[in-house]
């Protein structure tokens, strides 16, 4: 037991010498979620300016101090505004970006629907001596062709 | 010289174009043929000055007169003539007399094609095709003209003017070459001789069915008569810019270095939605030409489409957007926006007015919701939806929370990862549904028995998958879906050509290529949906399943992803002819213990920016791309990005197959030509 006390104060002093450095694929994983500051709509894990080498050793430093990747993209959002991000983190801008191109087709959806239903109207207005045709319509040109071609031969 | 007669042409080739614009509008309003006669010579006039126009810049180009400050800023003494090629279109100046060439070319063709068939249509297509060249000419000679030059002014100081300045005389021309820029390194590469000239006329061949259907509105006369006409020219615009999106994506994949093709850049983006408005339209017309159906959809389609095409070109070369892509900030930003919001407003004011006389209603009613009608109706509303997430993405959320909010946001892969997939997953859904639905009305017994065979051969491929340890949903929910649309496409033209062989004992090859050539346009789609569904294979996996790991090695060391090792053996520096520095490093790439290539990634330093080439091992199942991204001085130590893109050449292979595919739709059928030689013989024997 005499020895439990110093081989934890020892192991306590010696764990952040041995931890290891973050890898570059750490790096880059949340250097794939931010964009190039210089270059716009390039994320940074695939930029090599100058500006982007800059930042990654940033994002380096920040996890080997432990803060965690999330940590580190509210801090690049807080001091770079919502443009360093491929989604905003802000709730607002998040739903904007996010909500709107569904509501937007769900417009586009609306017309179509309508022109459905109108057709349907239409199909129940029409008589049934008038859809027998239609049904027999189905067959294409070229079915019509071949059978064309087929009289022929005979 | 070569300024003075480029320059020449470019304002005949614009007074041509304005003063067709205007017989045309005379010949339209007067009824009067022999100023459609003149209209239609002065717009047939434009090609040849142009391609006179272009020529001069050309051999100016090839034979570096730097004088000209186009050729200045896109070429130096040291670039080869490959490249003072492809500095026709290097530069914004260039690109739009280029852009000007092939518009003209377009028109040229198009009103010499149909001057016979569709010459109630004439005034209104020549008035809008040269009203689109007249003011890009304008752009050209106003704001970007290609053939300024330097001056060297009595006090010394260096000016830029079309014409020669009072005073001033022309600067050495030794003196002017030894400070030439040479051409963006970005576009060194053999597919920008390819890339932009299919873009370009993907974009321009546009103006063709717009054309055609302004006329049609203009005139009245809106039977399907504009529609035929058109057809063919949306297939071929609508093909080129597919090639040209998807030579893009190889030139990103490249030259770029990041591992990828499509990053959904705005520019990328701005280039898509034409197309996908064209490939709505390519299926909604069908329903116009046989049920007499969707006019005003179709309509507005072919508006937007062009709509799509000036607004990409607003985008792109105004400087709204920043990207790799796009031209540098130019003052044709505002005429540009301008003349886009004309056309579309007008286009849509004109579509209202004959809407409300009725002249765009539907001549059959609906027979069915699971008739083939119903079907493309909703793929169409899918392509709709995917145009307006896109749109969003890059340029609607950005601008809307930038002036109304002042927070500017950039929408990047993130964003479209997670809209676009289900309606791209509903896109490929319905086609595989709609080919099996009848004209008219369909059951789903009918199409369930269509379906049969195809859900046979899809069904053991996906378990082959699983089997083989892919056991995400997602995937195999993809990839059961993709591979289904290509099954029904394979299997309708396998039943089409044993109907052939059983009916007459025609010989298998015979068959298909009787069934091909008899309806061109049915088995031509067929094939495109075969080539779509090896593109959607492919980007599947290298997205899915892509994988990738950075690490920096000594000489000697290796790194490991997945079963490959890649071993980093040594590195070397070069000069290359153009004065370019090249880094390269040396790796050796194993597969389970086995050597199987030796790769030089490297790094090319231009004066303006370094760029980093991959090394590629290439075979069918994967990719190995492998970048130096960085290295010490004398390159003891080199840090390499290693990425395996899972399927990536079928991306390619793809894009053959819907070549292939649009090339059989969009080729003249025999008996139409050989009648319409007939019908020639005959008017000439008549007259």
């Amino acid at each position: 037991m005499k020895w439990i006390l110093p081989a934890l104060v020892l192991s306590l002093l010696t764990l952040p010498a041995l931890a290891q450095p973050p890898s570059d694929d750490e790096v880059n994983e949340v250097a794939a979620r931010l964009y190039c500051p210089v270059c716009e709509n390039v994320p940074l894990d695939d930029c090599e300016t100058a500006a982007c080498r800059q930042w990654k050793a940033e994002i380096r430093h920040q996890l080997d101090a432990g803060q965690s990747p999330r940590a580190i993209i509210d801090d690049f959002v807080a001091r770079f505004g919502q443009q360093v991000v491929g989604t905003p983190t802000d709730p607002t801008l998040r739903a904007l970006a996010l909500v709107t191109p569904w509501a937007l087709a769900l417009g586009a959806l609306l017309p179509g629907a309508l022109l459905l239903r109108r057709w349907a109207r239409q199909r129940k207005a029409a008589s049934p001596l008038q859809d027998a045709p239609e049904a027999q319509d189905a067959q294409d040109d070229y079915r019509a062709r071949v059978e064309a071609d087929l009289r022929a031969r005979r | 010289m070569l300024a003075e007669v480029g320059l020449g042409a470019l304002l005949l080739a614009f007074a041509a174009a304005f003063y067709a614009l205007l017989a045309a509008v005379g010949a339209g309003l007067r009824n009067r043929d022999d100023w459609l006669l003149s209209a239609r010579n002065a717009a047939l006039l434009t090609f040849p000055l142009l391609l006179c126009s272009a020529s001069a810049l050309l051999l100016a180009l090839l034979n570096g007169h730097c004088q000209i400050s186009y050729v200045w800023s896109v070429t130096d003494p040291t670039t080869p003539s490959f490249y003072r090629f492809t500095a026709l279109w290097g530069s914004q100046q260039g690109s739009l007399l280029f852009w000007s060439l092939l518009l003209s070319l377009y028109c040229f063709s198009a009103i010499l094609l149909s001057w016979r068939e569709h010459r109630r249509l004439m005034p209104g297509v020549i008035a809008v095709t040269m009203a689109t060249l007249a003011f890009f000419l304008a752009l050209s000679l106003l704001l970007e003209n290609p053939f300024e030059r330097f001056w060297l002014a009595a006090d010394g100081t260096v000016l830029r003017d079309v014409f020669i300045p009072a005073g001033a005389r022309a600067p050495d021309l030794e003196r002017l070459a030894a400070t030439a820029n040479g051409l963006n390194p970005l576009l060194r590469h053999f597919g920008m001789i390819i890339h932009p000239p299919m873009l370009y006329l993907g974009f321009t061949g546009f103006v063709i069915p717009f054309a055609f259907a302004l006329a049609a509105l203009a005139s009245g006369d809106l039977s399907a008569a504009w529609i035929r006409a058109t057809r063919r020219w949306t297939l071929l615009a609508w093909m080129f810019l597919g090639l040209g999106l998807l030579l893009g994506g190889r030139w990103a994949y490249d030259v770029l270095g990041w591992g990828g093709y499509w990053g959904w850049d705005p520019v990328e983006n701005a280039a898509l939605l034409p197309w996908l408005t064209g490939t709505a339209f390519l299926h909604s017309v069908l329903i116009q030409e046989k049920r007499g159906m969707l006019r005003l959809w179709n309509m507005l389609l072919v508006i937007f489409a062009f709509s799509a095409v000036l607004f990409g070109t607003f985008a792109t070369r105004s400087g709204l957007i920043e990207s790799v892509h796009s031209f540098a900030r130019s003052d044709i930003g505002f005429p540009l926006f301008a003349f886009w919001s004309v056309m579309t407003l007008v286009a849509l004011g004109l579509t209202l007015w004959r809407q409300r006389q009725g002249l765009l209603r539907d001549e059959r009613a609906f027979a069915g919701l699971l008739g083939r009608e119903s079907l493309f109706v909703l793929n169409n509303i899918v392509f709709a939806a995917l145009f307006i997430a896109i749109f969003w993405g890059s340029f609607g959320a950005p601008l809307v929370s930038e002036v109304l909010l002042d927070a500017p946001i950039t929408l990047g892969v993130d964003y479209y990862r997670q809209v676009t997939p289900p309606l791209f997953a509903l896109l490929f859904l319905m086609m595989g549904l709609a080919p099996l639905a009848a004209w008219g009305n369909s059951s789903l017994r009918r199409m369930g028995a269509g379906l049969r065979a195809p859900l046979l051969l899809t069904m053991p491929l996906l378990a082959l998958l699983a089997l083989a340890g892919m056991r995400t949903p997602v995937a195999l929910l993809a990839y059961g879906l993709v591979t289904l649309a290509g099954m029904v496409a394979l299997v309708e033209i396998v039943r089409g050509a044993r109907a052939r062989v059983r009916a007459w004992g025609e010989a298998w090859p015979q068959a298909l290529r009787a069934l091909f050539s008899r309806n061109r346009g049915r088995y031509g789609g067929y094939v495109v949906h075969l080539g779509v569904t090896v593109i959607g294979i492919g980007v599947i996996g290298s997205t899915l399943f892509q994988a990738e790991t950075q690490r920096t090695l000594a000489r000697g060391e290796s790194l490991t992803l997945q079963n490959y090792e890649l071993r980093y053996e040594g590195f070397s520096q070069a000069l290359a002819s153009d004065g370019r520095l090249l880094r390269v490093a040396a790796v050796t790439l194993s597969r389970e213990g086995r050597e199987i290539a030796t790769l030089r990634p490297r790094i090319d330093v231009f004066p303006q920016q370094p760029m980093t080439i991959a090394g590629i091992h290439s075979s069918a199942e994967n990719d190995v791309y492998v970048l130096l991204t960085g290295h010490s001085e004398t390159g003891a130590r080199a840090t390499f990005r290693l990425t395996i893109n899972p399927l990536i050449n079928f991306v390619w292979w793809g894009g053959l197959l819907l070549l292939a595919g649009t090339l059989i739709a969009a080729w003249p059928h025999g008996a139409s030509v050989a009648a319409r030689r007939q019908d020639s013989a005959l008017q000439e024997a008549q007259a």
